[in-house]
């Protein structure tokens, strides 16, 4: 994330043309048309985030955003004029078959077409030439998706969106922290070579904070309010790091089992990112109009069960530390419990739901988590004087000589600071970093 | 790297340190220094702590994420919080002249004197909304206010926000269509998937626009006008008006296309899927058509 995608984030605009922002568009250029009464077009390859209809999903309760159109012709600037605005909702869903939720009217330029195909999904866009009010033809179209809530990408840009199209002000975000979370989570992040983009979306009643930490708890790095009260987030993969400690008044440290996990079972998704793939399945028709496809796309949607539902072994993954689980039993981390087949034998489980995973591979960040987690770690409190703010939390505190012994302490990583104002003095609890 | 400076880190040890608290109403019109070591009012006793701590910690027990609370103690010798000496008072017991308190956030800001300057370290500043304020002013046996001091408990600026809950109301679609200048028109198709015949809808229209008078609102319905006018006339903000569809007038494909002559923004959003039915006759309610 640069200055520009901060720029962008704050307004969400229709204008920018940056698919990797938390914010959902996708555009299709329609190309020249002649002078046809209304043109046909089923858009290529678009990405929403939607709730499958098996989940909860249906009418006004998609956050797949809505669709509009752009005119090329005035260049980077929007010019409202010249440009048809689809303000309608694709988020209406009848399960008895096909759907338009926005009706072509003879005369009227634009009309959406959500037509439900067996377990996929067909998103049409209909097009007039001639928009009331205008004499000119639209020539030129560039079609955006904007789906102001539901969000695809990592949590290091997904939260600080929310909150700015919220109107949280930038000053309220630590730009810099949520910068550095970002490159972590794209790169080779706990073993997952592809990037392990989440599909989320906000859910009616539910409080804000706790999307974000639903959105946070599907990667591991740390999020919190720092020092300064800002919202931020940290790095396991790309830490700040503080090797020099200053000040220090006071240290004590013990052993803790708190944190230790060694066996974890999942499923994943509830979430559907619509793509298309091409199909041909000759002309369409609607509503009194004869509709010769230029192409048509079926649907692949990613699609795994949730909990509750029907859960075979294919689709529950599950890791274990079989080191730990001989020293510590089997720990495993909360969830309800599910029926998992495995070949013959059948089993209890506790089992936790990831539901903004919809690739499998993505969970790969849990393996290498359980890793981290399978065994004791050191827990340490640490008062400094007030040279102890010279790190705040999410930092990775290395070279740390405490335990009397002369061993190292590499690697703690900073839960907790508490910072007094009458004896400027700092304390700091410290986790231990496997 | 560190956070603090290698100044910073060389004048904390036995270094002089400054605190300064400000007080800022949400209307703007009062913004004042609660307390300033560095020669300002000396109004606050107890400077407090804060403690902020993680989220995601691990697996196993993942911590919490809330706004850090701060809690600081002011004298409150003269029933006022504080007086701003022109005559505003940002609260004063007697209510002869006070604003809410918790409609203010507060800023505290805290300094190093490092090479002969004061330097703002990196915990600083903090805003946070007042939570609450407790007092424990005595009223005398004259009938007087005597000496007291006032508890503020703050949470950090975001707190509140964070709690609420998602709903509708934070604009399903919604866009800042700020960019745009004016002249532009929404388009709102109805679907066939409605039954409409012989009966009034109310549709519901949203538009952020800087309009100050309602004749430069139209909505048309195919080449008519439908309706002209808007809810209000403040100046951008976001508005909501209601037209009133009355059958025969449109019909099962009958689209609204609302224009905005001049003077406003792009309008931004159509709340389509709730029109309710309004006025009809014969008693039958609106169905979606399955």
């Amino acid at each position: 994330m640069n200055a520009a995608w901060w720029t962008a984030l704050g307004v969400s605009s229709r204008s920018v043309d940056d698919f990797d922002s938390a914010t959902i568009t996708q555009n299709q250029n329609m190309g020249a048309a002649s002078n046809p009464l209304w043109d046909h077009y089923l858009v290529d390859d678009v990405t929403c985030v939607q709730r499958s209809f098996h989940y909860g999903g249906g009418h006004n309760k998609w956050d797949g955003g809505f669709f509009y159109m752009e005119n090329n012709d005035t260049g980077a600037t929007v010019d409202a004029g010249d440009t048809v605005v689809v303000s309608g909702d694709i988020l209406s869903w009848n399960p008895s078959g096909d759907v338009i939720i926005e009706k072509f009217s003879d005369g009227k330029p634009v009309a959406i077409y959500m037509n439900s195909s067996h377990n996929g999904i067909e998103i049409e866009l209909v097009l007039t030439s001639t928009p009331p009010g205008t004499s000119s033809y639209y020539s030129n179209f560039t079609i955006w998706h904007y789906s102001p809530w539901a969000w695809f990408g990592v949590p290091a840009e997904m939260i600080p969106s929310m909150l700015m199209q919220l109107g949280v002000d930038q000053d309220y975000i630590d730009s810099d922290a949520f910068d550095n979370a970002y490159d972590g989570q794209k790169s080779d992040y706990g073993g997952v070579a592809t990037d392990p983009d989440l599909d989320a979306y906000r859910l009616i009643g539910e409080p804000i904070v706790e999307t974000i930490k639903r959105m946070a708890r599907h990667f591991y790095d740390p999020i919190y309010f720092n020092m300064k009260g800002q919202l931020a987030m940290g790095s396991r993969s790309r830490p700040d790091t503080v090797t020099a400690l200053y000040g220090i008044k006071d240290v004590s440290w013990g052993i803790t089992r708190d944190h230790i996990c060694n066996i974890v079972r999942f499923t994943y998704g509830d979430v559907s990112r619509i793509k298309q793939v091409p199909r041909d399945y000759g002309p369409t028709t609607f509503s009194g109009y004869d509709v010769v496809a230029d192409s048509n796309y079926d649907m692949e949607c990613s699609h795994v069960p949730t909990a509750g539902v029907m859960l075979g072994s294919a689709y529950v993954v599950e890791d274990s530390v079989s080191v730990s689980i001989q020293e510590f039993g089997e720990i495993p981390i909360g969830g309800s419990d599910q029926v998992i087949v495995d070949g013959d034998a059948v089993r209890t489980a506790p089992t936790t739901h990831f539901p903004y995973f919809s690739e499998r591979d993505d969970l790969a960040i849990y393996a290498a988590r359980v890793d981290d987690e399978s065994d004791e770690m050191r827990e340490i409190v640490m008062s400094q004087d007030f040279r102890g703010i010279d790190y705040d939390l999410g930092y990775k505190v290395g070279n740390l000589q405490i335990t009397g012994d002369g061993q190292t302490v590499s690697d703690c990583r900073c839960i907790e600071k508490t910072l007094n104002f009458s004896t400027f003095t700092v304390e700091s609890v410290l986790l231990e970093a496997l | 790297m560190g956070l603090l400076t290698a100044g910073q880190l060389a004048a904390i040890p036995g270094g002089k340190f400054r605190q300064k608290w400000t007080i800022i109403h949400a209307d703007g019109l009062i913004s004042f220094v609660l307390h300033d070591d560095d020669g300002g009012p000396q109004t606050v006793i107890d400077p407090g702590s804060r403690t902020a701590s993680a989220y995601n910690v691990s697996l196993q027990s993942p911590g919490d994420l809330a706004a850090q609370t701060y809690q600081f103690t002011a004298s409150n010798a003269s029933g006022q919080l504080y007086h701003t000496g022109t005559g505003s008072y940002f609260y004063d017991v007697s209510k002869t002249a006070w604003v809410p308190p918790t409609t203010a956030v507060v800023k505290h800001q805290v300094y190093v004197w490092a090479s002969g300057a004061w330097s703002e370290l990196p915990c600083s500043p903090w805003v946070g909304r007042i939570a609450h304020i407790e007092y424990d002013d005595v009223l005398g046996p004259d009938g007087t206010w005597g000496p007291g001091t006032a508890t503020v408990t703050c949470e950090g600026y975001l707190g509140e926000l964070v709690r609420k809950p998602w709903t509708n109301e934070h604009g399903e679609h919604v866009e800042n269509a700020t960019a745009i200048t004016p002249s532009g028109f929404l388009v709102y198709s109805f679907s066939s998937g409605w039954d409409m015949d012989g009966s009034d809808y109310r549709l519901w229209v949203q538009y952020r626009t800087t309009v100050t008078s309602s004749s430069s609102v139209k909505f048309y319905a195919n080449s008519g006008i439908w309706s002209t006018g808007i809810a209000s006339t403040s100046s951008v903000t976001l508005h909501q008006m209601s037209i009133i569809l009355t059958a025969p007038n449109f019909w099962t494909s009958a689209t609204a296309n609302g224009t905005i002559a001049s003077g406003g923004y792009l309008p931004v959003a159509v709340n389509y899927p709730d029109i309710p039915k309004i006025n009809r006759s014969d008693g039958q309610t609106a169905r979606p058509w399955v």
